[in-house]
């Protein structure tokens, strides 16, 4: 697949997941012109599992569900497994963004990640909100 | 994983106003709760401990 050319190990990647993933793609019909090139990443993205689910939704049209996943803004995508655990990508996954994209596939997959144990105890002890911003370029 | 955690990855490229607007000179930059502002990369132990310091 040319799209994740130099990244063959993505395929067997996506191919491996157990879980289901619920790509939920936001677009608009006017003045997003990375919208359509993001698309078409998700399409391979799709493909490579059966256990990906790709759902497209407009940012003006769909208000319910842009509004409960918090979306404002696009090209985005909600990584959704079997529940959202507030994983978004704004702007298009290319480049080295694909790991990132991949590697949120598999985290709300249930994958194994490498953080440490006493990462994930100081995570799970949050009791406050916490919002990550991570800003990134795709070389 | 925390339900009081969301993360969002966010392409400078495409979103040079919101980019512009948190001061992102370079890259990877974090900015937890709009606020603290995590420039390059940091080893995990010290991400946690910036990250939970937001709240000291």
């Amino acid at each position: 697949m040319r799209i994740l050319g130099g990244f063959a190990g993505i395929e067997s990647r996506l191919a491996r997941l157990t879980d289901p993933v619920r790509l939920m793609f936001f677009t608009q019909t006017f003045d997003c012109a990375t919208c359509l090139a993001t698309r078409q990443i998700l399409d391979v993205f799709s493909r490579c599992s059966e256990r990906i689910t790709l759902e497209e939704y407009n940012l003006v049209l769909d208000k319910n569900t842009v509004e409960e996943y918090k979306i404002k803004r696009v090209p985005a995508v909600a990584i959704v497994g079997t529940e959202d655990i507030g994983i978004r990508f704004y702007g298009t996954p290319e480049g080295f963004e694909l790991e990132s994209l991949v590697e949120g596939i598999e985290l709300v997959a249930g994958q194994e990640n490498s953080l440490t144990e006493v990462t994930l105890a100081t995570v799970n002890a949050l009791e406050r909100d916490v919002n990550l911003q991570v800003f990134v370029t795709p070389t | 994983m925390s339900r009081h955690v969301t993360t969002s990855v966010i392409g400078v490229t495409e979103f040079q106003e919101l980019a512009e607007f948190y001061r992102v000179t370079g890259v990877p930059k974090v900015v937890v709760n709009g606020d603290v502002e995590i420039l390059g990369f940091e080893s995990e132990k010290n991400f946690v401990q910036k990250v939970c310091g937001v709240f000291e």
